[in-house]
This record gives structure tokens, C-alpha cells and sequence, in this order.
């Protein structure tokens, strides 16, 4: 046998190294794999097929009315109200926490503040459930500090404020702007007022603006950029029919101006928005019915340029466009709006580009009902993805392949629509 | 020369048998509240369930919200072994998260042969329960909370459960 060499030696060697080498590279591919699949979630099939059409994945599962979910101002979670009481989960999760556990406790809407905490409506005992003419009932409006991974909360409630009539905060999140009652007697016949007040944290002093707001607020929005706050009044003009004002504030000193009232008999859907072309609201002519009630026809989507004192009809949804909520992008250049194309279509996502005033259908629904509550429509903050509630028609019982936990169709669930 | 050599050898070997430990250690670690959404189910590539259940669409639109209605759940053995300890349970709950009452209802057979077929029958109470309906007499409150029945069977040896959920008219 011939004796190696020192060269045979290190050729030996660093080929050994080499073969090492490559076999670490491709284990490792092997042992982290779930991870990167995590990455990309398609959507489920579990239950029946999710008819809201491509780029369309369910947020959540399993039993329960789900609405008015809000992503948070860093887009990694999502509170909304299930049956009640408030959740919040990891957006791309399936679990989630109850932030109020009580049953029966009746909150309607939860808005993320900018710390991260979440303020909570609870409903006031002896308030009732507002006037006849969509003035919301005044709640109680809760901060809950978010503990981590804690699974229960609510150690950490306490008040922010009472008397609420109506909550918001811009689209991509920041101060939460609120309505409160300032009619110290709820049996007066005196016309309602309220105050305009600023959360700007859980833990941080509320802002109070002083000036009177004359009217029932019935709606309230914070404009894109957090510098205004657009409200809707109903104005009693001492006849049979109020008239709607559209007010906006401004959050930084509290000067407020009246955009518009709007024509006798026009009743305002949801929350006006503000936008770079003027403010956007959901409007219908108010008729009587035979009973001697009052049913709204068909609602359309309406603008108030800057500089005008009266609504237009959008032209480019077009003129057979029903419109039922509509909700500001972040960046304020494009209006969500679920609605139907003409009264006898499908209810469904669109996305108006204000620029072009060019109207383009996000969702392709044949069977899923899309909640059409203003509430029910949020953007993502960075203005990629809206979320909207839906879950399948439902014709009869039916059966599925699946725990209930893992059904999403089959209950109103929370939908991440791409639209960025 | 050689000394050099080994010792870089030795070096190497070391690091990667590190790498990997690490790697092992940070597959196996994760939150339980991060448990990603499932991805789509590839029904297609799995294997046929030796125990198959079938809850018949037609009782269920038979059924009222009232005590004393019967349900028959449909068991086979597709497999070519004999189950045993076959558990067939059958939860009642409402859609209602908020009031989690869940009333429960469980049979037990001791032997299913391949390829055999037998039905199990229950008799369920679905009466609404006294706290259920609470939201729902608020006046403007729209939720209409449906009943949800979730039969799950298992066998003893056969280590995938088989589960259907229905949900019921309101």
C-alpha cells in the first residue's frame, strides 16, 4: 500500500467539507419548511366553497355573530364583537381572546387607540335603544389595556368616557375622535346637544372641545389624515320632516363648519367621509308608506365637492348603483362601498378610485350575504386589504365536513378582500 | 499540514451538528394563539377514513326546537378490520357563543364488522335554552342564533376521529 500525500490528504478533505456542507443545506430546508408555508396562507376549504371569488381568505371561525372588526394601527391584529362581548386575535390566527368575557354584554363597536389599547362601547342601563329616527343610544366607552398573551383582560377595563353617541377613528388608525351627550335632562324637550371629545390613549387626558353641536349626531367619521372629524346631524326644523347637516371639526382647535344640509326628506346611511375630493356619504329620499311609517327607497352614493353647499349623485358607480356602507382608505385617494350594481344583483365589494372616479368590483359574490351595516367595512392600515363580514346563504340545515370551530361559511365570519 | 487539516474538519463538523440542533429546537417551539390558519384541505391525497359518519340531511329538516326529537346517525366501517369501542357523541349547542350552554348525548358499540352499516339513534332536546334568547328579544337586534349539532365518532386502534357538524334553521 502506498503511503498518501499531504495534497491527496487535503483534496480528501475539503471534498468531505463540500459533501457536508451540501447535506446541512438541503436538511435544512426540510426542518424549517412549516415555517416558511406560514408565510402565505391560502384560503380554507373547510365547509363550503367561499363564493366571494379569488383573493378572498377568511379571518375567522367557528359559531357566532361576528361584526365591526377594526385591524390594528400596526396591521399584525384584528378586534371586532363576537355575540356581544369583544375578541381580538393575531390577524393570520385561528385563535382569539375575549377581551370581555360577561355574556349578554351587548358592545356594539371597538376602536384601537393609538397605544395599542382598545376602547370599548358598552351599552348605558335605562338608555334604551335610541329614537326612532337612527339616533344611536348613549353608551358607556370602556379602555381595555391588552396584556400580552393574557387570556382575560378584564381586570384592566375602566372607563374613558359616558354618554357616548358615536365613535371613530381615521381608517388607518390614530386618535379616536367621539360624540358625547352634553343634555344634561333626558326627559327635555329642548333640542339635543353634544360635545366633540379626542382619545388620544388609554391612559392619557381626554380632549374636550367646548362648542356646542345643536342636533342629534346620528354618524361621525375622522377624515383619512386625522385632522377632521365629519359628522351627520338631524336639525328638528319644526315641521314633519328634520333635515341632515354635514358638520366637520377640526381636531387640532375645535373650529367647526357646516359642509351641507341636505334636501327635506334625504336621510344620511352610516358615516359621511371625508376625502381628497370632497365628502362622500350614502343617502336616500325618505317616503311614507301606507302603515304611516317611513321607508327609505333605494340609497345612493352621493359627494359634496369642496366649495359646493349641495350633494351630487357619484356618477361612477352609475345610476343604478345601491349603495349600502362606504368606508375612506388611509391614504384617502379610494372609497370601499358595499352595495349592488342595480337593485336586483348581488350585494358586493367595490373600490371607487376617487381620481378617476373609476368603480371596480373587489369580490365576485353569487351566495354569500355581506353584512351591509356601516360597521361591518374596515381598511387595513396600510390600505392593501379591506375586511368585511359574510357567511354563506343559508336555504336550510346543512351539513358539514368539519368541527364547527373550523367553519367559516357556515357563520358570519370576518374576510380579508385584497384590494391594493 | 495534517494537524491543520483535522482540526478544520473537527471545526466544521461541530458547527453544522450546532446549526442543527438549533434548527431541530426552533421546529419544535410556537405559540399556541399563533397556530397559523390551516392551509386549503388537500382531501384529495388523503386516505379513505376506515369509519365514515353521515348525518341524513332529511331528519334534520324534521326537526323542531322542542324536547324529545329523534336523530339517526348513520356508522360504517369502510375499513377491512373490526372496530372496536366504536363512541359515537353528539353535541347541542347554539350558535350563540355568548352562552355556551352545550347539551351532550354519547353511544357506544362495542364491534363494528368491514363493511357494515348500523344507525344510531338519539333522542336530542332542542328546546331553547332559558338564557339563549336573551339578544334576540332587544328590539333592532338582528341575530337570529341557529342551533349546531356536532357528531363525532371514534374507534379504539383507528386514531382519526370523524366529525359533522349541521346547523339548523333558526
Amino acid at each position: 500500500m502506498r503511503p498518501s500525500s499531504p495534497r491527496r490528504t487535503l483534496t480528501t478533505l475539503i471534498a468531505i467539507l463540500l459533501i457536508l456542507a451540501l447535506t446541512a443545506l438541503s436538511g435544512c430546508g426540510s426542518v424549517t419548511g412549516p415555517a416558511q408555508e406560514g408565510v402565505s396562507i391560502p384560503p380554507v376549504s373547510s365547509g363550503p366553497v367561499t363564493d366571494l371569488g379569488p383573493g378572498v381568505r377568511p379571518l375567522s371561525f367557528g359559531p357566532g355573530d361576528k361584526s365591526s372588526p377594526r385591524v390594528s394601527p400596526s396591521g399584525e391584529r384584528v378586534a371586532f364583537v363576537l355575540d356581544g362581548y369583544v375578541v381580538d386575535k393575531a390577524l393570520y390566527s385561528q385563535g382569539f381572546r375575549p377581551l370581555i368575557t360577561a355574556s349578554d354584554f351587548g358592545a356594539e363597536y371597538a376602536e384601537w387607540l393609538p397605544d395599542g389599547d382598545l376602547a370599548i362601547s358598552s351599552p348605558e342601563v335605562g338608555t334604551g335603544g335610541g329614537d326612532t329616527e337612527g339616533t344611536p343610544a348613549p353608551s358607556s366607552l370602556l379602555g381595555v389595556r391588552l396584556k400580552g398573551d393574557s387570556q382575560d383582560s378584564s381586570s384592566s377595563v375602566h372607563t374613558l368616557a359616558e354618554n357616548v353617541i358615536a365613535v371613530s377613528a381615521a381608517p388607518g388608525g390614530g386618535d379616536i375622535a367621539a360624540v358625547v351627550s352634553a343634555s344634561p335632562d333626558p326627559g327635555s324637550t329642548a333640542e339635543a346637544t353634544s360635545r366633540l371629545v379626542l382619545l388620544q390613549g388609554s391612559e392619557k387626558p381626554m380632549k374636550v372641545f367646548l362648542r356646542e353641536i345643536k342636533g342629534p349626531v346620528t354618524s361621525l367619521s375622522v377624515s383619512p389624515d386625522g385632522r377632521l372629524a365629519v359628522l351627520a346631524s338631524r336639525r328638528d326644523t319644526g315641521r314633519v320632516k328634520s333635515r341632515f347637516e354635514i358638520l366637520t371639526y377640526r381636531l387640532s382647535d375645535g373650529w367647526g363648519r357646516r359642509v351641507a344640509r341636505l334636501p327635506k326628506g334625504m336621510e344620511i346611511l352610516g358615516a359621511p367621509q371625508w376625502t381628497q375630493r370632497g365628502v362622500y356619504f350614502v343617502g336616500g329620499e325618505v317616503n311614507g308608506t301606507a302603515e304611516g311609517g317611513e321607508n327609505p327607497t333605494t340609497y345612493t352614493l352621493y359627494r359634496i365637492p369642496e366649495g359646493s353647499r349641495g350633494p351630487e349623485p357619484v356618477r361612477g358607480v352609475g345610476e343604478d348603483f345601491v349603495a349600502a356602507s362606504i368606508s375612506v382608505s388611509p391614504d384617502g385617494g379610494r372609497l370601499a362601498i358595499i352595495g349592488r350594481r342595480n337593485p336586483g344583483s348581488p350585494t358586493n365589494l367595490y373600490v371607487l378610485d376617487l381620481a378617476s372616479d373609476t368603480l371596480n368590483a373587489a369580490t365576485t359574490n353569487e351566495s354569500m350575504e355581506i353584512k351591509t351595516n356601516p360597521r361591518d367595512l374596515a381598511w387595513y392600515p396600510d390600505g392593501s386589504s379591506v375586511v368585511l363580514v359574510a357567511r354563506g346563504a343559508f336555504s336550510g340545515p346543512e351539513v358539514y365536513d368539519a368541527p364547527a370551530k373550523a367553519l367559516s361559511a357556515a357563520f358570519y365570519s370576518l374576510y380579508e378582500v385584497r384590494v391594493g | 499540514m495534517r494537524g491543520v487539516a483535522l482540526w478544520g474538519l473537527f471545526t466544521s463538523v461541530a458547527f453544522l451538528v450546532t446549526a442543527a440542533a438549533f434548527l431541530l429546537l426552533a421546529s419544535l417551539g410556537g405559540d399556541p394563539e399563533s397556530a397559523p390558519i390551516p392551509r386549503a384541505d388537500l382531501s384529495g391525497t388523503r386516505e379513505r377514513p376506515t369509519l365514515s359518519l353521515k348525518i341524513p340531511e332529511n331528519q334534520l329538516e324534521r326537526l323542531e326546537r322542542e324536547p324529545g326529537q329523534r336523530l339517526t346517525l348513520d356508522l360504517e366501517n369502510g375499513g377491512d378490520e373490526d372496530l372496536a369501542d366504536v363512541t359515537l357523541s353528539l353535541d347541542v349547542a347554539s350558535e350563540n357563543t355568548a352562552q355556551p350552554h352545550v347539551r351532550s348525548y354519547r353511544e357506544t358499540l362495542e364491534q363494528l364488522a368491514p363493511g357494515e352499516t348500523t344507525s344510531v339513534e338519539f333522542e336530542i332536546d332542542l328546546s331553547p335554552s332559558s338564557t339563549a334568547g336573551t339578544r334576540e328579544s332587544k328590539p333592532g337586534a338582528e341575530p337570529q342564533y341557529r342551533e349546531i349539532l356536532e357528531a363525532r365518532a371514534s374507534a379504539s386502534g383507528d386514531a382519526s376521529d370523524v366529525v359533522k357538524t349541521a346547523v339548523l334553521a333558526s
